[in-house]
């Protein structure tokens, strides 16, 4: 450079084979970058295409009529193995009982369950867990030995993807199996232990429950099932809340109150009501919150009305937004909260006498509880609150 | 030996930097790769709600500062309105706007005002008046004096009721899934005290109901090269240093935060011009100080579509303001830069955000008037002038390409070859005039910090987005 390389014979070699190779580079990038692109959106689009078709050739049949199998033949030879397998493992998640054995009989018959039980073994984690996701959808005996076996991979992503599968198969052999491999596991994220609890909750809320009754899970997995309960609606769950709730530990009391708020009824408010006093903010909150779902008795309502003054702000708010949920009587306690100065109280209630003004037909808070509320708000804001209404 | 020594060591200092530079990005390209495929294999794309329980996200307060944003400002919020989140409410902070944007927020949202009821935790200007609207609870609009982005933010903070805030900006529109995605972060790790989403180009993609329901790659030349650059910055860059910890920048236009870490650092800093960086390196600084441990992540998957500039003149302001910032925060964190106690922090992000973003556009320009004299004074070597074209041009196209291969291959947002096409005609031209004039605005930014300081530099300008119409 600056003259010194010029006129080199190695410099000039080596220049070129550089540019060379970059433009080499960026031509290739650039062609596998289209290509590549185009060719994966015309074969998604052929799939889709196969995948409907074979749909609307099968659907007959796949809710146990006689000539599934002839049919199945002769849609694999129209549409191919994808198209095919695709629609029958679809059809089994919506199925139960004979139509969805006899569906995991078909893809038995056609080879599919065996394809897949072979490609579990092989290739990388990525390959092996989309095989077990798909062969746990496939199900048969052959699915389920092809999953028990890869509980024990040495990849924790398909060890969890086996024990998600014998959980879908639903039988309870596999979700015992299920259960034990997870418990067996330690140090697993805790979205993993979530996802898990909740996929257990949903095919086999029994064996979770009975899980929990023996208290041998540690503290956070016990509060995770709880929570996936919670989140299922299990209203068998409840024995299992009163447990949280006498907990000495502050986030399982939480967990149970949550889960109590979820399955419980109205005759569970006077013990809610009694946690809005728990010495843990988070219990109180959630006792406060599960209180506006479950009862309108004068009791919940004066705990409620005492909670809006709570030390803590996210007490107070929930109070508030379970009072404004409570109707016109928590309405009305709300109302004279905001005219006594309370800001979550009159946050809460605002937009819900805004609500109310808003619908066609209404059914207003008592006059009384309008007029204690018209000191909480200077004169612009109650014009534009009548504008608006 | 050479003939000239001065001449021989400029140009192996443009030519080393380059190369340097380039390399760098090529790293970042390769971890990216990395990271990227097992986000993928542990997160695919499909939808996870079910997965996660309702009531393990964490509920968010969005804050939406808007000051003359009349033209987006209602499709925006209602694009909002309809995130599917288990529990989020909207702040839309009014930073003394004067045009008619509350009118139009009042008329759509039938809000009425209400007296404020919010706690003062971060010092903001005052706010006029608090409107909360009668169709959605979770509506609040917050009137206050102009104060900046900064200060409309730290007003909304102290509005916010909830733990975590997302802050938007009022002419972005979000996707349906990016909230549920990006929580996923807070709700599986404890630590995290931030996290950023990709911003993609919105301008001439088309909406319906507030819903970007394609990605298209934009026609015009300009859009193009910021859509490209926004692709390669997102998925190579801000990945590659959030695997180390030391992501400097979260975007202002779609960054998530806990609450009680930001105020604990004092909220938005209105003393610089890029509040985003600014607060993201005190967290950081913060995090290291007390060994905490607090984490900073991107997550590639959720998606905030945001309007950029669509002429040059907004687009000078914007990297100028950007660059102002950048300097602003690098200057303000010096106290980090090559500190081991600051971890990666410290050793890799300062560095290379001093070095090769701040000083970067002053090299580069100076290597291109370098060439040009040289030229001019009829002493260019054909050698020194190939290898810059290489460095600089060849190897910048390549990573170009590659993350808009990386982008393909692991979430295929175009669904037309043609836009692909597009975006790689982008990463071609930008380098022939887009770059150069860039480089020059951010060099200039050294002595614009000096004269402009915290000036926001003007209201970019906005444009209605598209309809789609129904087929």
């Amino acid at each position: 450079m600056s003259g010194a390389l010029a006129g080199d014979p190695l410099t000039g070699l080596w220049l070129g084979r550089l540019l060379v190779a970059m433009t080499v580079a960026i031509v290739v990038s650039v062609t596998f970058l289209l290509l590549h692109h185009a060719a994966s959106l015309r074969r998604e689009a052929v799939r889709r295409r196969r995948i409907e078709a074979a749909a609307e050739e099968l659907a007959p049949y796949l809710a146990g009529r006689s000539g599934a199998s002839a049919a199945m033949a002769a849609a694999l030879r129209s549409r191919g193995r994808f198209a095919v397998s695709t629609v029958l493992r679809r059809a089994r998640r919506c199925l139960a009982g004979d139509a969805e054995r006899a569906i995991s009989d078909l893809l038995e018959e056609m080879g599919e369950t065996r394809r897949l039980a072979r490609s579990a073994r092989r290739g990388g984690a990525l390959r092996r867990g989309r095989s077990l996701r798909r062969l746990a959808a496939c199900g048969g005996p052959r699915a389920r030995r092809e999953l028990l076996r890869a509980i024990a991979d040495r990849s924790p992503d398909v060890r969890r993807v086996a024990r998600e599968g014998l959980l879908e198969l639903r039988d309870p052999f596999s979700v015992r199996a299920a259960l034990a491999a997870f418990l067996a596991e330690s140090g697993l994220p805790h979205s993993w232990s979530r996802a898990f609890f909740l996929r257990l909750a949903v095919y086999a809320a029994g064996e979770l429950r009975r899980l929990t009754a023996t208290r041998q899970l540690t503290p956070n997995l016990e509060k995770l099932a709880l929570e996936a309960l919670a989140e299922t609606g299990d209203a068998a769950a409840a024995p299992l809340a009163l447990a949280g709730i006498r907990s000495p530990a502050a986030e399982m009391r939480a967990a149970g109150v949550r889960l109590l708020g979820a399955v419980g009824d109205h005759r569970w408010t006077p013990l809610l009501a009694g946690l809005l006093a728990d010495p843990e903010w988070f219990v109180r909150a959630a006792a406060a919150r599960a209180l506006g779902g479950l009862g309108r008795d004068q009791g919940t309502l004066e705990a409620l009305g005492q909670s809006l003054t709570d030390s803590h702000w996210w007490v107070r708010s929930n109070a508030a937004r379970s009072l404004a949920r409570l109707g016109p009587s928590g309405m009305n306690r709300l109302a004279r909260a905001a005219s006594a100065g309370h800001g979550f109280a009159r946050q809460a209630a605002m937009p819900e006498l805004l609500r109310l003004a808003d619908r066609p037909s209404p059914p207003p808070p008592d006059e009384a509880a309008t007029r204690d509320l018209a000191p909480a708000l200077d004169d612009g804001a109650t014009r534009d609150l009548a504008v608006a209404s | 030996m050479t003939a000239d020594p001065l001449l021989f060591g400029l140009e192996t200092l443009i030519l080393g930097y380059f190369l340097t530079l380039n390399t760098i990005y090529l790293v970042f390209t390769a971890i990216a790769f990395f990271d990227l495929l097992a986000y993928r294999r542990r997160w695919p794309q499909r939808d996870d709600r079910p997965l996660i329980a309702d009531s393990a996200y964490p509920p968010i307060s969005i804050l939406v500062p808007a000051h003359n944003e009349a033209e987006t400002v209602v499709e925006n919020v209602r694009s909002l309105l309809e995130l599917g989140y288990p529990e989020f409410e909207i702040v839309l902070i009014n930073d003394g706007s004067n045009d008619d944007s509350l009118e139009r927020l009042r008329r759509s949202f039938g809000l009425a005002a209400v007296p404020p009821s919010h706690r003062q935790r971060l010092p903001s200007r005052p706010v006029r008046r608090t409107w909360v609207s009668a169709r959605h609870p979770n509506l609040t609009v917050l009137d206050k004096q102009r104060g900046g982005k900064s200060d409309a933010l730290n007003a909304g903070i102290n509005a916010a009721r909830f733990p975590l805030f997302c802050t938007i900006d009022a002419d972005s529109l979000l996707e349906p899934d990016a909230l549920l995605r990006i929580a996923r972060a807070f709700a599986e790790d404890d630590r995290v005290v931030a996290a950023g989403g990709v911003i993609r180009v919105l301008n001439e993609a088309p909406v319906e109901r507030g819903r970007v329901v394609r990605a298209a790659a934009p026609r015009r030349p300009l859009l193009l090269c910021q859509a490209q650059e926004y692709v390669r910055g997102f998925l190579t860059g801000r990945s590659s240093l959030a695997r180390m910890n030391a992501l400097l920048i979260i975007a202002g236009a779609f960054g998530l935060f806990r609450k009680e870490a930001a105020v604990r650092v004092g909220g938005f800093g209105c003393d610089t011009v890029c509040e985003d960086m600014e607060l993201v390196a005190r967290l950081h600084r913060r995090a290291r100080e007390e060994r905490s441990g607090a984490r900073v992540v991107f997550l590639p998957d959720p998606v905030c579509w945001t309007q950029v500039p669509s002429d040059w003149r907004s687009l000078f302001r914007q990297r100028d303001r950007w660059q102002r910032g950048l300097l602003q925060s690098l200057w303000k964190h010096r106290c980090m830069f090559l500190d081991p106690r600051y971890g990666a922090v410290g050793l890799v992000a300062m560095p290379f955000y001093a070095f090769f973003e701040a000083l970067g556009p002053v090299i580069e320009i100076g290597g291109y008037l370098f060439l040009i004299g040289l030229a001019l004074t009829g002493r260019l070597d054909p050698t020194f002038a190939l290898l810059f074209f290489a460095l600089a041009v060849g190897y910048g196209l390549l990573l170009s390409v590659a993350a808009l291969n990386l982008d393909d291959l692991l979430f295929k947002r175009y669904g037309r070859t043609r836009d692909l096409a597009l975006m790689l005609c982008g990463s071609l031209i930008e380098f022939f005039g887009y770059r150069q004039v860039l480089a020059a605005v951010r060099a200039a930014g050294f002595v614009t910090v000096f004269l402009r300081g915290r000036s926001w530099g003007g209201q970019p300008t906005r444009t209605r987005l598209i309809e789609e119409k129904p087929a």
